[in-house]
Formats: structure tokens, C-alpha cells, sequence
């Protein structure tokens, strides 16, 4: 897909906590209607990045924009308001309220003055992720795979410009992945999101996105399309460990 | 027979009062994470006001409602932007806590310095009405004090189920992280609780002025019975701290009249330390609400 004018923008963005340098000096960007992978072994920084992204971490340097805005130490509800939603590698739904409950907040909240109302919002979000059929069921009797749908349903009902996944495949079997990716692609080709993906495993999002970033130690040390990132010997060396020759 | 019914219908009475605190404190708890340990002072405070407005414009405490709960609302507000917002977005909770603590003692004070030390009531011309059914008898202001901690549990209640505002609010007491990145400011979200916390203060101050006397000791007193019926009832279920507060009214009048009025506290906490250590989710509360570590 052919990308556009720059949308997220990291320059230059550190974050130590204590002695530990978590992001250095990290460059990224992800334009408009642009699917852009995060990966990296555990521990290399990239949920720390999200936390940056939405502002429940700051910077110790750098400047993070969206949308040509500068939202380093901007409120996290403003940052949604703006069009950036999030969904978490440990589900974050709340399991006390039921689906509808969940999407209708965050249709309601999520964004400020839309032209479609929030329950037709929140109506067409279930149905992209093909969740109409639970929309009374409480959040607590879903599967795992079903809270990452309704996690993404809440994300899709406040029209964001930009998603970003957290793991959303960690703990899912092969089917569930399947259909989330099925699910994911089909939603993103009609309301044409940005996607910012951090995963684990490395096949998936080498298959599903236009573009890779790899970092390791809060170092980028690969950005680029996926099969040269998939060739780079630095990946390699990061995942596999040096070669012993 | 006769006089078991009389203790238990005056312990639910007395218990009614208890309820009402004890929602508030569950709803301030819900998003800001403290046993809001002023409440029973601001209880005494709208007590007070309820007293003052009666005796010198003669207005009837049930009509002051109608004041005294808006005005409850905009005070609860004004609190929590002047004294709390800073503090309830920090981390370790135990600053809001301490404040809470200072508010407690400032308010007690300065209603010393407005009203005096004498204990103050309500003397109504219907005060001695009393409701007789068989051998049971009933003075009506505190029967209606049962009806005021009931209307308020369902207002509550609706408010949390069926408002675009409570739904925020019960999520932002699951998880207040996840809730602002769905858009919710949680400095708001967490204003809101509070003011209808505090406005819950000011219904059960009026109850208090219509059939206690009370001085400006007795909040802490109150803060205190009203988290042993919170404990009881099970934090973070309306009807539970409602029901908890009606059980806590229903012991203190048994023990009072089979064990003796001076073993009065001795049971309650008795019985709210049973409960802590056996059901630390409360009597009412789910089974596994209570995570160990």
C-alpha cells in the first residue's frame, strides 16, 4: 500500500528508568494509511514505547507528533481524542461491564464531535470484528480472543486515525490468529487506519505489514521492508544471538 | 416476639443512616482508591447547615434537601479541585489519604468555632409522630431517614447502570489507566465521584439533623461506623454498603438489648473484624473478589 504525508512522528526520544536506558535516541514514523511492524526480542523496549506513544510515560528526550502536532506530555484522554487508540498485550476491556458497555464508553468518550452518532459508532465497530451476536454478554465471559476483538471494536468506535496493537496474537491458538488477522486486515482496508503493530512473533507481522522497525536494547537497529529486515544481520544477530564464527 | 421485631426494625433504621455514608465513601473509594475518612465530618457539616437553616429561617429539614444536595454537589467539587487533584493523580494514595485526614479535623474545628461545643438538633412539631403497627412502633422521621437511604441506593445505582457518565465511572474503578486512553479525563471522572459522594453526605446530614443530636465530634465517629458497614457490605457494590450499613444498626440494637448498651462497640467491631478476616470481600461481595498476592 502506498504510504502518505508522515503521521506519527518519534524524533530523538530517550527513556531511563533508574539505570536502565530503556529507548535511546529512537527515530520512527508511521504515515497515513501505512501498517508499520515494531518488533524485537523481549525486553527491547517496545511496550515502554506505546507508554511514550500515549503519554503514560514522558520522555526523558525527544519529541513525539502526531498529526504535525507535538503531543510529548499531552493528557492521555487529549491523545485519544486526536485519533490514537490502543489496545493491550494483557487485555484491558473492563470485565465488569458488558461488551455493548465497552464499546458504547469508548464510542462516547473516545472521540469529540463526530458526524455519526455513538451507538450507530459502536454498532458498526462490533460488527466489523464480528461481534454483534455478543453484545450483552459481560466482558469477564469472553475468551481471550474475544477481548482482543472488543479491545480492538473500542478502538475502531472513536474513528482513530492510528491503532496501535499491543501483541494482540500472544496466547491466541493458530485459528484465533487467523481470524484476528483476517479481522484486522479486512477493518483496516475499509476505514483505511494506520497501524502501528508491536509483536513477538516475527513471521506474522514480517506477512501482514508494509513496513518493519526492529529494535533491541531501546536501539533501532532495522527499519525497512520486510524481507530485507528479515535478511538483516543485525535482526538476525538479535534474535539468534551472535554467530559463533 | 414483639420486641425482637421492634430491635430489628430499629436497627434498620438506625442502619438506613449508616447506608447512605457508607455509598458515599464506596463511590469516592471506586475511583480515587482512599477511605475518604472526612465523611462523616461532612455529614455533620450539612447536619449543621440543616440546623442553622431551620432555626433561623425556619425552613423544614425535608424541604432543605432540595438545598443542601446541590449545594453538597458544588462544596464536594470545589474540594476535590482545590485540595485533591493534584494528589489523586499521584500514585501513592496515602497522600489523599492524609489529606482527607486534615480536611476531617479543619471542618470539625471550624464548626466548633461557628456553632459551639453544645450538641444541636432539630426539634420538629412532628418529631414525637410515631407509626403504630401492632406492637410495633415506628417514629415516622426515622422511618422516612429508611426511605431516604433507599431512594438514594437507587439513584445511585441507576446513575452507575444506566448514565453515559456512570459507565465511565465504573470503568475508571476497574482500571483508570485504561480509562483515560479510551478518552475519559480521569481528573473529571474522578471530580464527578466525588461531588455525588459529598452530595450523598449532604442527604444523610439532613437525615442526621432531623433525629440526632449531634456536635462537632461526631464525624469521625461516623466515618468510622460508616466503614465498618463498607467492610460488612463488600467495597464497590451500592446495594452492599447500603445493606451493610442496615446489618451494622441491626447488631448495635441487638446488643444493646441482649448484652447491654455499653457493649454496643464492643460487638460492632467485634463482628467487623470477624468479617475482615473470614469474608474480606465483604458478606455481599463476590467470593475471589479479593486477590492474594
Amino acid at each position: 500500500m502506498a504510504a502518505g504525508a508522515p503521521l506519527l512522528t518519534l524524533s530523538g526520544v530517550s527513556k531511563h528508568f533508574g539505570g536502565l536506558q530503556v529507548i535511546n535516541d529512537l527515530d520512527f514514523v508511521v504515515h497515513e494509511s501505512e501498517t508499520v511492524g515494531l518488533i524485537g526480542p523481549n525486553g527491547a523496549g517496545k511496550s515502554t514505547v506505546f507508554n511514550l506513544i500515549t503519554s503514560i510515560y514522558q520522555p526523558d528526550r525527544g519529541s513525539i507528533t502526531f498529526k504535525g502536532t507535538e503531543i510529548t506530555g499531552l493528557a492521555p484522554h487529549k491523545i485519544c481524542h486526536m485519533g490514537l487508540s490502543r489496545t493491550y498485550q494483557l487485555v484491558r476491556a473492563f470485565l465488569k461491564m458488558s461488551v455493548m458497555e465497552n464499546v458504547m464508553m469508548a464510542a462516547v468518550y473516545g472521540v469529540k464531535h463526530h458526524e455519526q452518532g455513538p451507538k450507530q459508532r459502536a454498532a458498526e465497530a462490533l460488527e466489523l470484528v464480528e461481534m454483534s451476536h455478543k453484545r450483552d454478554v459481560n466482558a469477564a465471559h469472553l475468551t481471550l480472543s474475544d477481548r482482543r476483538l472488543l479491545e480492538i471494536a473500542m478502538g475502531l468506535s472513536s474513528m482513530p486515525s492510528l491503532i496501535l496493537l499491543d501483541e494482540p496474537m500472544a496466547g491466541l491458538t493458530e485459528v484465533e490468529i487467523q481470524h484476528l488477522l483476517e479481522v484486522i486486515g479486512t477493518t483496516r482496508d475499509e476505514r483505511n487506519f494506520s497501524i502501528l503493530w508491536i509483536e513477538h512473533k516475527v513471521d506474522a507481522v514480517l506477512d501482514f505489514c508494509d513496513r518493519v522497525g526492529v529494535i533491541d536494547y531501546g536501539v533501532k537497529i532495522a527499519d525497512g521492508c520486510p524481507d530485507d529486515v528479515a535478511c538483516d544481520a543485525k535482526v538476525i544477530e538479535a534474535y539468534l544471538g551472535e554467530p559463533v564464527a | 416476639m414483639g420486641s425482637l421485631v421492634q430491635i430489628l426494625v430499629n436497627g434498620i433504621l438506625l442502619g438506613s443512616m449508616y447506608g447512605i455514608a457508607a455509598i458515599g465513601l464506596s463511590l469516592i473509594f471506586g475511583t480515587m482508591r482512599i477511605i475518604f475518612l472526612a465523611q462523616g465530618t461532612m455529614i455533620v457539616f450539612f447536619a449543621y447547615l440543616t440546623y442553622w437553616s431551620f432555626e433561623k429561617a425556619g425552613i423544614d429539614p425535608y424541604l432543605s434537601l432540595f438545598t443542601v444536595i446541590p449545594l453538597a454537589f458544588v462544596v464536594g467539587l470545589g474540594l476535590f479541585y482545590l485540595l485533591f487533584r493534584k494528589a489523586a493523580a499521584l500514585e501513592d494514595k496515602n497522600v489523599s489519604l492524609l489529606l482527607a485526614v486534615g480536611l476531617m479535623y479543619l471542618i470539625d474545628n471550624l464548626i466548633l468555632k461557628i456553632w459551639g461545643a453544645t450538641p444541636r438538633g432539630v426539634n420538629l412539631s412532628y418529631s414525637g409522630a410515631v407509626l403504630v403497627i401492632g406492637d410495633i412502633r415506628v417514629p415516622w422521621l426515622r422511618f422516612a431517614l429508611l426511605g431516604l437511604a433507599l431512594a438514594s441506593a437507587l439513584v445511585v445505582y441507576l446513575f452507575l447502570k444506566r448514565t453515559r457518565v456512570g459507565t465511565a465511572v465504573r470503568a475508571a474503578s476497574e482500571d483508570m489507566e485504561a480509562t483515560t486512553l479510551q478518552g475519559i479525563n480521569s481528573v473529571w471522572v474522578c471530580a464527578i465521584s466525588f461531588a455525588i459522594g459529598i452530595a450523598l453526605a449532604g442527604v444523610a446530614g439532613v437525615g442526621m439533623a432531623t433525629v440526632y443530636s449531634f456536635d462537632y465530634q461526631f464525624g469521625f465517629i461516623f466515618a468510622i461506623k460508616a466503614l465498618v458497614a463498607l467492610a460488612l457490605g463488600g467495597i464497590g457494590n451500592v446495594f452492599g454498603a447500603l445493606a451493610g450499613g442496615l446489618l451494622l444498626g441491626i447488631i448495635e440494637n441487638l446488643a444493646a438489648y441482649y448484652i447491654g448498651i455499653a457493649w454496643i462497640e464492643v460487638a460492632s467491631y467485634g463482628v467487623f473484624m470477624l468479617v475482615l478476616i473470614f469474608l474480606p470481600q465483604g458478606l455481599f461481595g463476590r467470593r475471589g473478589l479479593v486477590k492474594k498476592v
